[in-house]
């Protein structure tokens, strides 16, 4: 039993981890149409951050966690005007090697400028302490991670509903010729995307580089990618299957490793991928994928 | 008010606007007529800063805005109506009228703003929470133009507003647009109801293969059935 709930605690989180994530590589391909593949990228920066604060100062392990979200915000603007703002009207195609190419250059930059090596950053001891209930012992990082997501959606999900750019990130994801018609400057919509997803993934990057207690240039790579798994699953360019995407396959991976055999754990993820396959092959457009709805444009 | 000078709008080496100069004086309804295809929609388009123009130069309100985008020429006053509307389908009539409010800071105006079209178009009223894609052809095209309207544009561009409405309620958006006028707002209206708009319009061009190939005062150019039978062909009832 105790077992049973440590498990289903660390599914969420591991599940809210690929949600934040899923959640920003969504909400920039919903206005632009971009895979951002150096959205991993800004895990990195936002270890790096902390890296560097700590080695000119700082004075409380706190203050890594604003300058990790603000790390990852910075970058993720930066990655915007510098390099995809220059291929907004390009193909899928032309988009996705940009966001190769950054990720690359981001990589190397670490590779030349600090080390291939990992380095160790200190996050707040209190994050990897354990919450004991009863009997139960929960890791703190795991709980917290759980709810600082599901305030991040929430408050999200009420930025999207109630601001003016909320609604008209909304509105740019069907028609951003209609949202520019408004007066809608194109650049603060997409800016205001960018700026989400980095936020998103900076909190995201306070609970890996917690986990790990280390960094290094390559560090986004592999969460890049379970993200990208999660929003194809949930339905490329859908906010809310990003993070059911997100969640399904945190929980799947965990359930699958804390109870299948030990002989087949080794293949805990060629069996997730094939999991996701067929449900893509049932539901081709994601679990809460949809036909694009254009409005009623033809009359 | 709006001068477009020999305006060239091109989609990769297809032209399909060529040399076209047009202008909209203030307080005037101005008709635009053609075939399909004829590069009206292409026009205002570009007149609005969403197509680059190749050539030419677009003037409005005595500043040059041939190069502005179009948040910022709409910011400026001249807006358009797109063709099919284009209502934002998922969000709710309340956040469409929100989002064509966008360039403004006056809360207090568009409050009122609001309640104003509300009682132009009762119908958007009863459906004020309801998402867009649930109205009817003929509300989400009162819907568009009560959302261009919120941006309090002194020069409105209508890109067919009455297409695919079923006669009762085209003749409900001419009526409107003649209130519009009384109200001190100038309109470009593209059209293929011939009669009708230059019934409403002040003088009309017709653009027929990327140019424009007649221009007029609007009752004369009602008048004259072989111009109408020339040009229009199916337009005319
Ligand atoms: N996106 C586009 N790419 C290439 N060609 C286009 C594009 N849009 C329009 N055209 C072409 O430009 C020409 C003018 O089209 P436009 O839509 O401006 O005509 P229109 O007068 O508005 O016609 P309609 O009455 O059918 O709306 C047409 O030949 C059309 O095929
Ligand atoms: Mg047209």
């Amino acid at each position: 039993m105790e077992y049973l709930i440590q498990q289903v605690v660390n599914a969420l989180s591991v599940g809210s981890e690929y949600a934040l994530l899923a959640l920003g590589l969504a909400i920039v391909f919903s206005i632009i149409g971009l895979v951002n593949f150096a959205h991993g990228e800004l895990i990195t920066v936002a270890g790096y951050s902390i890296f560097f604060a700590a080695a000119i100062y700082l004075p409380s392990p706190w203050l890594a966690l604003p300058i990790a979200v603000l790390g990852a915000m910075l970058a993720a603007i930066l990655f915007e005007r510098v390099a995809f703002r220059a291929i907004r009207n390009a193909s899928t195609n032309t988009g996705i090697l940009t966001a190769f190419g950054v990720s690359i250059v981001v990589q190397n930059a670490f590779v030349i400028f600090v080390a291939t090596r990992p380095k160790p950053v200190a996050t707040p001891e209190w994050l990897s302490s354990m919450l004991e209930v009863g009997t139960l012992q929960l890791p703190v990082l795991q709980i917290v991670e759980t709810l600082v997501t599901v305030v991040a959606i929430l408050a999200l999900a009420v930025l999207l509903r109630r601001t003016t750019i909320g609604l008209a990130m909304r509105a740019a994801a069907k028609d951003f010729i209609a949202v520019r018609l408004m007066g809608i400057k194109a650049n603060r919509v997409i800016l205001a995307a960018f700026a989400i997803s980095g936020f998103l993934a900076g909190l995201a990057a306070v609970f890996i580089i917690s986990r790990r207690g280390a960094i290094d240039p390559f560090m986004g790579s592999v969460p890049v990618l379970k993200a990208f798994v999660a929003c194809v699953l949930g339905g490329l360019g859908s906010l809310q299957g990003a993070v059911v995407g997100g969640i399904a396959l945190g929980v799947l991976e965990v359930l699958l490793q804390a109870f299948l055999p030990r002989e087949v754990t080794m293949f805990r993820d060629a069996i997730v991928f094939a999991a996701v396959a067929i449900v893509l092959v049932k539901f081709p457009e994601g679990l809460l994928g949809r036909k694009h709805e254009l409005g009623d444009k033809e009359a | 008010m709006l001068e477009l000078s020999n305006i060239v709008v091109q989609y990769g080496m297809v032209k399909a606007v060529r040399n076209v100069s047009l202008t909209v004086g203030k307080g005037e309804i101005v008709a635009l007529l053609g075939p399909n295809g004829a590069g009206k929609t292409t026009l205002v388009s570009a007149a609005v800063g969403i197509l680059p123009v190749a050539a030419g130069n677009i003037r409005f309100d005595g500043a040059d805005i041939t190069k502005r985008p179009a948040e910022s020429v709409v910011a400026m006053g001249l807006t358009l109506t797109p063709e099919g509307r284009r209502v934002f389908a998922e969000l709710s009539v309340a956040d469409n009228l929100t989002l064509g409010a966008a360039t403004r800071k006056d809360r207090a105006g568009v409050a009122e703003d609001i309640d104003r079209y509300l009682k132009m178009f009762p119908i958007l009223g009863e459906r004020y929470h309801q998402v867009a894609k649930t109205l009817s052809g003929g509300e989400q095209q009162m819907l568009a133009v009560a959302r261009s309207l919120m941006s309090r544009p002194k020069l409105l561009m209508l890109d067919e507003p009455s297409l695919g409405l079923a006669p009762r309620i085209v003749e409900r958006i001419f009526e409107l647009m003649i209130d519009l006028r009384k109200s001190g707002l100038t309109m470009l209206v593209v059209e293929q109801n011939a009669t009708e708009a230059l019934g409403i319009a002040d003088r009309g061009y017709i653009m027929a293969s990327g140019q424009v190939v007649y221009e007029g005062n609007a009752a004369e150019m009602v008048d004259s059935e072989d111009l109408m039978e020339a040009y229009l062909g199916a337009g005319v009832h």
